[in-house]
């Protein structure tokens, strides 16, 4: 199996008498980021949530990768009472009961996501996307073999944004990770994914997977092309709905 | 609208000329104020030409001093202390003694049978408890003379209940009251009463304030009058204001109520004079006693505490 | 206007004593229903061992109360947090304990542990002890559900996520529980004062028996006194938490 990573056949989620996912199946490939885009209510947060394993299907099968899993939510939920430090170190302290040499484990990821300065720090001293950042060096602490990640940056501003999400390009490529990235933004798909899913409004199957082209590719260019289709697959009607 | 006029009526009605003259009491209706209620069966404030007289019932705590002093009644039942403690402490608002129902203090402490001690001496020596409220002015005299004492001092609360369970245990009473409850609860005790240790305040006191008396000499004279009849009526024959009572008082069932109207006849009972009267000797003693608890200030004059004139019969 | 804030209380307090005083001066009050401030201040320096002796027992009894109703109160939260059936059963006799007033229970307590100080702990620690369970149960049970499903990703035990979410997500809960009990102890632990014996409660019980007002009111202010105190000394050790770690921000 080492064509994929993880994936997910033919599931039927349930949740309170309403079918949220029926007949879904998804193969995560690995050192690929995949993104996952679709209209509210879709299921996109189910599916992140039954790779994470904090959700059970009703049938159906979910192979979870043979290493670790991690997870970045789309609130930091840094632990207020604990350092900078010490919150990215609380999946290993939960893990083994002690996180190592607290220094040694967290040194790289501090310094990975630029926050040496502030391994210290409280959460309420800092901004927006220090927290985003510290919570991406909390899941990356396991080194994880898939990264989950639910709309991560929605809360940020547009340099905050950018700068994220070239971190965690940067982060993928050293490590080679597998990443599935829920968004409603076609323009942050555009700039990060591998492989675009687009799922469908009812009962969440994927209708459509948009692939990157090989090569260096005009943004623009791939932004029109993948809108379109958006567009289509998504019977929207306007570029501006797709691209919103 | 003609509710709303029945009703200022009826509250300018309370303060008008038919307004009733008010008598507070600090306990609950017993004998100890049967000639009272006995005044009223006879209609003797009536036959004084006063107006109504509202009895008004106390209970534990009742500030009856301070309602006095503060004009909220007209007349009420007080302890001589407490006409020292307010006269030395708020001159400005002074009381005056009418009427002492009880020559002898009825003040009792009251012991299980198991206590050794042949007297108040032999008590205060012993490792048992005493419950008693703690500002009680015989309270400190007791404690004074004995010193240094043995026994726990334990607050009173009310009732027999501590004294019906425990063995090495007094508690404070009234001769009136107390002992007799304990007899009917199937444990008499030793009775020691307070007088015999040589303080012997009147008690159960009319009174009311010496500008009252300064404003209505005669309606005070008359009131005491009508007091005096009732107590006299009262020591003959209690059947009907022991039956008005034990009606008010549901916590004093009627055989021990006549019981309690029995007993305290000698302590009422004036040795010489007239029912009630009072003498400056007495008074004189008190005062002394209470400066050298420190209770009150020097300075007070026997005189000033109970009037002398209104000791005398008024006859209509 | 921020400048004078940490001046507000004193300054108030301050005025209030001006306006009594003058008051009294004035005898706009009756002195001997409400004895003005200087003269409760004399009769407190008069009979000052008095007090002290008083006082000293009364803090002592509130000390040891506050501390029972505190940690018993907290191991019972936690231990009815775990088990929604165990707190649904604990709820009516929380609830009868809450609403008879102590006044009506204390002299029951005589019976069961005597006179003396025990009677006066057990009527604290019963007036104190609510506050906190109610508190401190509200704020386990509300452990921000982000959160929790943080710590189920990571397949944290149910120790792990007590100890490193629930108790100090629980954190603000428990320190206002105790702020409120604080002041809850001090009126309990009169009222055992007043059945049991010892402390400011007898002394007020002897003084109004005597008509020394002034002596109650010298006691009032004594526990207030000794209210204020237990609440500043909580305010000062959050303030020592909150340095040590911030455990009043929003998760």
């Amino acid at each position: 199996m080492a064509d994929l990573v993880s994936q997910i056949q033919n599931v039927e989620l349930q949740f309170r008498e309403r079918l949220i996912l029926k007949d879904f199946s998804l193969v995560l490939k690995p050192n690929t980021v995949h993104v996952l885009m679709g209209p509210s209510g879709c299921g996109k947060s189910t599916v992140l949530r039954l790779f994470a394993g904090l959700l059970r299907a009703n049938s159906g099968t979910i192979q979870l990768p043979e290493k670790s899993v991690s997870m970045v939510f789309q609130e930091p939920r840094l632990l207020p009472w604990l350092s900078v430090r010490e919150n990215i170190l609380l999946p290993l302290k939960l893990k083994s009961g002690k996180a190592g040499s607290p220094e040694k484990a967290s040194a790289p990821w501090l310094q990975a996501v630029n926050l040496a300065d502030s391994a210290d720090l409280f959460p309420h001293q800092l901004s927006g996307g220090m927290k985003m950042r510290a919570a991406i060096a909390r899941a990356m602490i396991t080194s994880p073999q898939l990264l989950l990640l639910d709309e991560p940056f929605a809360a940020l501003d547009e340099i905050q944004r950018a700068n994220l999400q070239k971190l965690l390009l940067e982060i993928q490529t050293r490590d080679q990770l597998t990443i599935l990235f829920v968004t409603h933004s076609l323009v942050e798909a555009c700039q990060i994914a591998d492989e675009l899913h687009l799922m469908d409004g009812k009962h969440g199957k994927i209708r459509e997977t948009l692939v990157r082209p090989e090569g260096q590719i005009n943004f623009a260019q791939l932004l029109a092309a993948w809108s379109e289709e958006y567009k289509q697959v998504m019977q929207v009607q306007s570029a501006a709905e797709a691209i919103a | 609208m003609k509710l709303l006029s029945f009703l200022l009526f009826l509250n300018l009605g309370a303060n008008s000329a038919l307004a009733t003259v008010k008598l507070a009491l600090n306990w609950k209706p017993e004998p100890q104020f049967g000639g009272f209620y006995q005044a009223q069966i006879d209609k003797a404030f009536a036959a004084q030409g006063l107006p109504d007289v509202e009895i008004l019932e106390g209970g534990s705590g009742t500030p009856t001093v301070q309602m006095l002093a503060n004009d909220r009644v007209d007349y009420a039942i007080v302890s001589a202390e407490e006409i020292l403690t307010n006269n030395s402490r708020n001159p400005d608002h002074a009381v005056v003694a009418l009427f002492a129902v009880f020559q002898t203090n009825p003040q009792v402490l009251l012991c299980r049978p198991e206590v050794k001690g042949k007297n108040l001496s032999e008590i205060f020596n012993q490792n048992i408890t005493i419950s008693w409220q703690a500002g009680l002015t015989y309270a400190l005299y007791l404690k004074n003379k004995f010193h240094p004492t043995t026994p726990q001092f334990v607050p009173y609360l009310g009732g027999l209940s501590s004294y019906l369970q425990r063995d090495q245990f007094c508690q404070q009473g009234f001769a009136t009251s107390e002992p007799l409850l304990a007899e009917n609860a199937g444990k008499p005790g030793h009775v020691f009463l307070v007088s015999q240790e040589g303080f012997n305040p009147y008690t159960t006191v009319v009174a009311t304030t010496l500008k009252n008396w300064r404003s209505n000499p005669t309606e005070v004279g008359h009131f005491v009058a009508a007091v005096r009849q009732g107590w006299t009526a009262y020591l003959q024959s209690p059947q009907n204001a022991n039956a008005k009572m034990s009606g008010l008082n549901k916590s004093m069932e009627r055989p021990l109520m006549d019981k309690s109207s029995n007993v305290q006849k000698k302590l009422i009972e004036a040795e010489t004079g007239e029912l009630g009267t009072m003498n400056s000797t007495r008074w004189q003693d008190l005062i002394h006693q209470l400066e050298e608890l420190k209770v009150i200030k020097p300075g007070l004059k026997a005189a000033d505490q109970f009037l002398e004139q209104v000791a005398k019969t008024v006859t209509k | 206007m921020r400048k004078l804030l940490p001046f507000a209380s004193p300054l108030s307090i301050l005025a209030m004593l001006i306006v009594w005083q003058v008051s009294a001066n004035l005898h706009w009050i009756n002195a001997t229903l409400v004895p003005s401030p200087l003269q409760i201040a004399q009769t407190v320096l008069e009979q000052r061992a008095e007090f002290a002796q008083a006082a000293s027992e009364t803090c002592r009894a509130v000390a040891i109360s506050f501390a029972l109703a505190s940690s018993l109160g907290l191991i019972l939260a936690l231990s009815l947090s775990t088990s929604e059936f165990l707190e649904r059963a604990f709820l009516p006799i929380a609830i009868f304990f809450q609403t008879v007033p102590i006044i009506a229970i204390a002299p029951l307590l005589v019976i069961y542990f005597g006179f003396g100080l025990p009677t006066v702990i057990a009527a604290a620690t019963i007036v104190g002890i609510f506050p906190v369970i109610a508190s401190a149960l509200v704020a386990l049970n509300n452990t921000p559900p982000i959160q929790l499903e943080l710590f189920a990703f990571y397949r944290a035990t149910p120790l792990q996520i007590l100890w490193h979410l629930r108790l100090p997500a629980a954190y603000l809960g428990v320190y206002s529980g105790l702020r409120i009990a604080a002041g809850l102890t001090v009126i309990g632990t009169v009222a055992g004062e007043f059945v049991a014996g010892g402390g400011l409660g007898a002394l007020i019980d002897s003084a109004r028996t005597q008509q020394r007002i002034d002596v109650v009111f010298g006691c009032l202010f004594l526990l207030a006194l000794i209210g204020l105190s237990l609440i500043f000394l909580l305010t000062l050790a959050n303030r020592l938490v909150q340095k040590w770690r911030p455990l009043l921000q929003a998760l």
